[in-house]
């Protein structure tokens, strides 16, 4: 990736400068920081040139004084080149351009979502067009409901055609079309309904007007500037997306990407942007709750609550405590929950299965033959293989990464007839439906597979099977004589042949990258992608490209602080347990490891059950103290995500406005309470000693190991641009001395933040805002997230300063050199018994993961849990005309509505993963034993 | 250029400081003849135009809907920031303000608010007495600040402008506009 | 009437009225300015506002009386003590009528000149015991500013005393009776207007306190009585210049036989304060190096001038 980019010379406006030889120049000059309006153009999805807004004045020498007119989004820079942005022909020309696109666009600011933050708006200033001469009647157009995620004027339109260029191009969405003819194009549905894809959201951010706006934002509606923000990571699965949400009057409003050159880029999924409402829901846990012993449950607040648990401390004796970690919780809540109990009574909160994949991955990550790639660097990618993921649904915004890596096909014939990649109209009529091989291998189908050159459903063990067959061919040179023969010795599957199809896609990749995870809950697959990687890269003497997708935001983070432990330990720990204990459960609930069974069991045992969670779940329900825990949003922390690369994000909202004290402060408050009650230990005492947030990180530097850097993550609160924090309202904030007037006239003295560079307040540094630390992309003249463009070294490129964040498998304390060994998968015989199959769960995008399903908008979002089943098993089990199953394991069951589909691998059962599932994913795959009803009953349970 | 120093243009500098002042002291002597034009305020009541920056209000629109949709421009512009609101809207899609506060003990009366509003909604009257014994009392809620009437624009109607569709206004309804495309159409 | 009981009433009614006529010039000031001004000032207490310096005098009395932890505090208090005390005392030796007056020194002037240089003690003191940056500054600009003016000030009173041949103000009204040394003595009268107006650092030449740039200058720190007794020395020593040009050069009580002579020193008084206040209503404040220019560079020559003039003129 470092190699040095050709440098050519323009002359932009009388200055020369170098820029980037083959790209446009449009991207050049915004490059440049120069202000070149545009409409069409997007960083991410090219060149069309069909606004026309973007002309300038090229010449052909620097003596020519007339020039010609050439739109710079088509125009590739060439040596030499002499550019005029504002010569008087050209800038006539973007003003008369905007005033006609203006001529039918409605007078609706004031009533607009997009307004404040709105291109067009800033593009027709910047053009200077600002009276309008057409006195003729204006066009109107219906709307159409688009769902609880995406709101739809289409008056707004100026037919820049951005939105069905991300939507059905970039993204694959198919049901957002532009329809009619003319002048009168109409970008919508064939009929009213739900925007499908799972990236619709950034249609919002991608029109340059308000066509599509955030609907869950004008619910509360309030203007860009008005909003309090600050740089945060999304917390809704294992990518790490970088995000801003954006609250006022302690409500979280919105999420909007981001940028960050290297993991998000212009994009994020809708779970990443409309799971923020759980923040506000009104089923929060919002006082703490203490049930003595005997008593009623009684509300409290913190320090009552912390006076009670540190009683329990002193009453068991520190020893007797112990405590259970969550992988959605920060790696500073983790170490301090683990610093409050001590490394030995710590539990990680995820399943055996889990902890085993999970440590197994950061063993093969960090070795040195296996590099991960980013999801910029994925769509690099030539070649791409799928083991056991629905991308779609468990990390989309990686789908969306591998999608982009399917056109590096076209972009390689585009390259070798020397058409550039950013003129996307030709290099999409170039490539067609030419793709570079995409190969999915999992259990079901997914909406990826349409771009698959090869999509096979195997139920998942064979998926383990398939892969070390396709290792194996590879190891044997590749060839399909070497699948036939291989399948012939009897070591290979039936789908040997198939195998070899997909070895041969793969081998006659420059680049192939191997994509796998712990969604399926099979370790052997973790070590089977790792092998086919380094296999790979063995063939093509690269370093291998391997990447993982994980359960949780921060899985990574948990198994790096403590890869050894995990529930089952807990179990086990409480078992041999001869004295009364306490079991402190941090933001999980038990029912997502255990069977509820074993969960109850597993409460029972505790004498004292401490749950500190943002919402009731069924341990909450048997604690008795349950502390109300901060969100993302109210607190900061670091999270690591599937690459490894550890990100830090600040609370946006201050405490004082919500009640809530920062997780970490909690337990180091009851640590100094346990502290004072004797208890001495050296972790306890550091930890009590941890004032602000800085402390903490400090604290986990000392710890070593992964962390040792935990520093460099982001800029420590002495952080000061010039003496200044860096605020995190805009510096047009309204409403400040009368937003809490009703309350109290005189007003509070603006909220401290003492654990970061951020200030809750307008005052501070308005530029030179380090990229980890910037709530707000926004520069004079440029309002709409368009801003971006001045944030970047280059378009596309690195955020100014460097993208944030800290790679830790780079770090040489993690990296080993020794070769991976790798076990060999024992292929247990398939059960037979008359009724049962094998159950597998599939991710859910909009409610599969416990915060987000949360949000109303995604909840409505959800498709109606099914079970599924390939027609052909329905038939051999009988189940053609059912249309109600109940799926039993132990003793639990489900019913749901059982769908036929062939896009299900033979011999199983696909069960739904949604939060609320009766079985839940961790205890898949499974036999369970089924029983069918043929009718639909109304009241089945879900 | 080149400094004047000659014993003349020196004179004649001299005494046009003098001169100047005299000026002054006659000019200001003068005014011992001239009516005071301050008024003995409260006994005698101050004339005031209908432009004087006073108590703000929220207008209707001549169908007697609130013209305030809650666009936040009057916030913004809002030197003192004592202008604070929330946006919220009705089943047809009009906005409106959920609620709409003045903190007056802050407000200069600058009316750059008014001059924000696109809809002529919020306006200052000629009404400045609004001392309070309790500053509590000089915040405004929205039902402080309605007025029943249109005020100063009597008929402007924001939506009529706008091409929303709102109740009782739908697409195409509008002032100049067209109707509704028909999208299925291939007629040219 | 015992010479006692004369004496007595003369130091008693000086004083009073001294005192008393200085606070009504606060209220005075604020009318006129008014009137000037196209308002009304304080019209509310009493008949037509007259009773606005009780009112302010009980305001001033109730209000803490602050002495800075950080002053110096005996110099502090002292300080407004020493501005009261010299512009009164100066009033010893001001002749009104026949009669009136308190003492008649035969170096009357050079008394009122020494007591008028002490005055720059007062206002020197106070900024520096405030240990205030703005009354620093302000008492620096005071110094130099006082004792600038007081070198023309003396001065430009040698012309009369040539004239009149006496340092006793009584003998110097009396060698009036011929006519009024303002005649003979215009540029004397404006310098010492000018230098008079400077001493009581009163607008246009009020820069120790300028409140633009200094806050309140030397008395920053000040508040209630000790306040109000740098402010009524102020109008005081407005008094005070004012009654001395109308001895010097307005031939003091002379006037027409149909109004006793304390009438028309009172009349004359009362009509240059009005012209001070006219002044101070309309005149900008000149920077403070134009100040300092101003004396040395115009001031003092057209002193030193009128002075040679004179006395060629007398040995004609």
């Amino acid at each position: 990736m470092s190699t040095q980019k050709q440098k050519v010379t323009i002359n932009v406006n009388g200055k020369d400068y170098q820029v980037n030889a083959g790209d446009n120049l449009l991207a050049a000059c915004l490059g440049l920081k120069k202000d070149v309006p545009y409409f069409c153009w997007h960083p991410s999805l090219g060149s069309v040139g069909s606004c026309r807004q973007c002309a300038v004045q090229v010449y052909r020498d620097t003596d020519d004084a007339k020039g010609r007119m050439a739109m710079s989004c088509m125009t590739q820079v060439a040596e030499g080149m002499v550019v005029s942005l504002d010569a008087e022909q050209t800038t006539k020309f973007r003003e008369q351009n905007i005033e006609m696109m203006m001529s039918n666009h409605p007078h609706d600011c004031p009533v607009c979502e997009e307004g404040g933050e709105c291109h067009l708006q800033d593009m027709t200033i910047q053009s200077g067009h600002t009276t309008r001469n057409y006195t003729g009647t204006k066009k109107t157009y219906e709307n159409q409901n688009l769902g609880p995620c995406l709101g739809h004027e289409m008056n707004r339109c100026i037919a820049c055609y951005r939105c069905v260029r991300f939507y059905d191009e970039y993204a694959g969405g198919d049901d957002l079309v532009v329809l009619g003819s003319r002048e009168n194009v109409y970008f919508g549905r064939h009929e009213e309904g739900t925007l499908e894809s799972p990236f619709s959201g950034n249609l919002a951010e991608v029109c340059p007007t308000g066509v599509f706006t955030d609907k869950t934002l004008a619910d509360s509606y309030t203007r860009k500037w008005d909003l309090q923000a600050a740089p945060s990571i999304c917390g809704q699965c294992s990518l790490g997306c970088n995000v801003t949400p954006a609250e006022r009057d302690g409500r979280v409003k919105r999420i909007t990407n981001r940028y960050h050159g290297q993991v998000n880029g212009y994009f994020i999924c809708d779970r990443g942007r409309y799971g923020y409402a759980y923040n506000n829901s009104d089923e929060r846990l919002d006082k703490c709750q203490v049930t003595p012993e005997g008593g009623t449950a009684t509300e409290c607040n913190y320090s009552e609550a912390l006076d009670y648990v540190s009683q329990i401390f002193a009453e068991l004796g520190a020893d007797n405590v112990l405590a259970l970690g969550s992988p959605r919780a920060s790696v500073e809540e983790n170490f301090a929950l683990r610093s409050l109990v001590g490394k030995s009574n710590f539990f990680a909160g995820i399943t055996e299965t889990q902890q085993q994949m999970q440590s197994r991955i950061i063993e093969i990550l960090s070795n040195d033959a296996v590099q991960t790639p980013s999801m910029k660097q994925m769509e690099s990618a030539d070649a791409v293989i799928i083991l056991g993921e629905d991308l779609m649904q468990s990390a989309p915004r990686m789908a969306l990464a591998v999608r982009q890596a399917s056109r590096n096909e076209g972009f390689a014939q585009a390259a070798a007839i020397g058409v550039q990649r950013w003129q996307d109209d030709s290099v999409r009529i170039l490539a067609q439906d030419q793709r570079s091989p995409i190969i999915s291998i999992n259990s079901t189908g997914s909406e990826l597979d349409s771009i698959c050159a090869h999509a096979m459903q195997l139920d998942p063990e064979a998926v383990t099977c398939f892969t070390q067959a396709v290792t194996k061919i590879i190891n044997a040179g590749g060839t399909e004589d070497a699948g036939s023969s291989l399948s012939a010795e009897g070591s290979l599957s039936a789908e040997g042949s198939e195998a070899a199809v997909v070895a041969k896609l793969l081998l006659s990749a420059k680049r192939p990258l191997v994509i796998s995870g712990t969604s399926s809950n099979q370790p052997d697959l973790v070590d089977a992608a790792a092998e086919l990687s380094i296999a790979l890269a063995n063939a093509q003497s690269e370093k291998a490209w391997l990447s993982y997708v994980l359960d949780a935001s921060n899985s990574m983070g948990l198994s790096l602080l403590d890869g050894k432990s995990n529930v089952s330990a807990l179990q086990e720990r409480l078992n041999s347990a001869s004295k009364p204990t306490a079991l402190v459960v941090m933001q999980q609930d038990l029912d997502n490891l255990l069977d509820p069974t074993a969960a109850k069991a597993l409460t029972d045992q505790c004498t004292h059950l401490i749950a500190i969670d943002q919402f009731a779940s069924s341990t909450s329900a048997a604690a008795d103290v349950i502390i109300s825990a901060a969100s993302m949003m109210e607190t900061e922390g670091t999270l690591v995500n599937n690459e490894g690369r550890s990100q830090r994000y600040f609370s946006v909202l201050a405490s004082s406005n919500t009640n809530k004290v920062d997780n970490w402060r909690l337990l180091s408050q009851l640590a100094a309470l346990v502290k004072s009650n004797g208890g001495d230990s050296e972790s306890i005492t550091q930890l009590a000693d941890c004032k602000v947030y800085d402390d903490l990180v400090k604290l986990l530097c000392d710890a070593g190991g992964a962390f040792c850097d935990w520093e460099t993550v982001a800029p420590d609160s002495n952080f000061r641009v010039a003496g200044m924090k860096i605020p995190r309202q805009s510096h047009r904030f309204s409403g400040r001395t009368s937003l809490y007037a009703d309350e109290k006239v005189s007003e509070n003295k603006q909220p401290v933040d003492e654990d970061s560079a951020l200030s809750f307040s307008m005052e501070g540094s308005p530029v030179h805002r380090p990229a980890a630390l910037n709530p707000l992309v926004w520069t004079p003249g440029w309002n709409s997230n368009e801003a971006i463009n001045k944030f970047q070294e280059e378009i596309n490129g690195p955020l100014l300063g460097g993208d944030p964040g800290l790679l830790l498998f780079e770090n040489p304390e993690l990296s080993s050199s020794t070769a991976l060994s790798f076990s060999v998968g024992n292929t247990s015989e398939p059960a037979s018994a008359q009724n049962t199959l094998t159950a597998v769960s599939h991710a859910r995008l909009f409610d599969g993961e416990a915060l987000s399903a949360r949000s109303s908008a995604l909840r409505q979002r959800a498709p109606r849990p099914t079970a599924r089943i390939n027609p052909e098993t329905a038939k051999q089990l009988n189940l053609d005309n059912a249309q109600i199953v109940t799926a039993s394991l132990g003793e639990q069951s489900c019913s749901l509505p059982l769908i036929q589909d062939s896009d299900v691998a033979e011999g199983i059962l696909v069960l739904p993963a949604q939060v609320d599932a009766h079985i839940g994913a961790h205890q898949l795959p499974a036999q369970v034993t089924i029983t069918a009803e043929p009718t639909i009953e109304t009241g089945g349970t879900v | 250029m080149k400094k004047k120093t000659g014993l003349f243009y020196q004179m004649y500098i001299w005494f046009d400081y003098i001169y100047s002042n005299l000026v002054t002291l006659w000019g200001v002597l003068s005014h011992t003849f001239t009516r005071a034009d301050t008024v003995q305020y409260p006994d005698q009541q101050p004339h005031l135009h209908p432009r004087f920056r006073g108590r703000i209000v929220l207008t209707k629109d001549p169908d007697g809907e609130e013209r305030c949709v809650a666009c936040n421009l009057c916030a913004s512009a809002c030197p003192t920031d004592c202008i604070s609101l929330q946006k919220t809207e009705d089943e047809s899609g009009r906005w409106y303000a959920d609620y709409f506060r003045i903190n007056f003990s802050r407000c200069v009366y600058c009316g750059l608010c008014e001059e924000a509003c696109p809809t002529y909604a919020i306006q200052l009257t000629p009404d400045f007495e609004m001392a309070e014994y309790v500053r509590q009392n000089m915040v405004y809620e929205k039902e402080h600040l309605l007025i029943n009437g249109p005020g100063k624009h009597p008929d402007y109607s924001f939506y009529a402008h706008s091409g929303k569709a709102v109740s009782g206004r739908q697409k195409g309804e509008g002032v100049n506009e067209a109707q509704p495309v028909d999208v299925r159409s291939l007629m040219p | 009437m015992t010479p006692v009981m004369a004496n007595l009433l003369n130091i008693v009614g000086i004083l009073v009225f001294v005192v008393f006529g200085a606070a009504m010039l606060t209220w005075v000031e604020r009318r006129v300015l008014g009137i000037w001004q196209d308002r009304h000032g304080p019209n509310r207490v009493g008949p037509f506002g007259t009773l606005q310096i009780v009112a302010d005098m009980i305001k001033l009395l109730v209000k803490e009386d602050w002495v800075p932890d950080f002053s110096d505090k005996f110099i502090f208090v002292i300080a407004p003590t020493i501005a009261m005390f010299v512009v009164v005392a100066a009033f010893a030796v001001i002749p009104m009528a026949p009669g009136v007056g308190i003492v008649d020194l035969n170096v009357g002037l050079l008394f009122f000149l020494a007591m008028t240089s002490l005055g720059v003690y007062a206002v020197m003191f106070g900024a520096y015991a405030s240990d205030n940056k703005y009354a620093l500054i302000g008492g620096i600009r005071a110094a130099a500013q006082m004792v600038s003016y007081e070198v023309f000030m003396g001065l430009s009173l040698m012309g009369v005393v040539m004239l009149a041949g006496s340092f006793d103000l009584r003998q110097v009204v009396l060698s009036q009776q011929d006519g009024w040394y303002i005649f003979p003595q215009f540029i004397g009268a404006f310098i010492f207007m000018m230098a008079g107006i400077a001493e009581s650092h009163r607008t246009p030449f009020d820069l120790p306190e300028a409140e633009h740039e200094l806050t309140a200058g030397f008395h920053t720190e000040y508040s209630g009585m000790k306040f109000a007794m740098f402010f009524i020395g102020e109008y005081v020593s407005v008094l005070l210049t004012s009654a001395m040009i109308t001895v010097l050069f307005l031939g003091g009580w002379l006037g027409p036989d149909f109004a006793p002579p304390l009438f028309w020193f009172l009349l004359k008084t009362l009509i240059l304060v009005l012209f001070m206040i006219l002044i101070r209503g309309s005149l900008p404040r000149p920077r403070y190096d134009q100040l300092m220019s101003f004396g040395w560079k115009c001031m003092l020559p057209l002193a030193l001038a009128n002075l040679v003039v004179t006395a060629a003129l007398i040995l004609r």
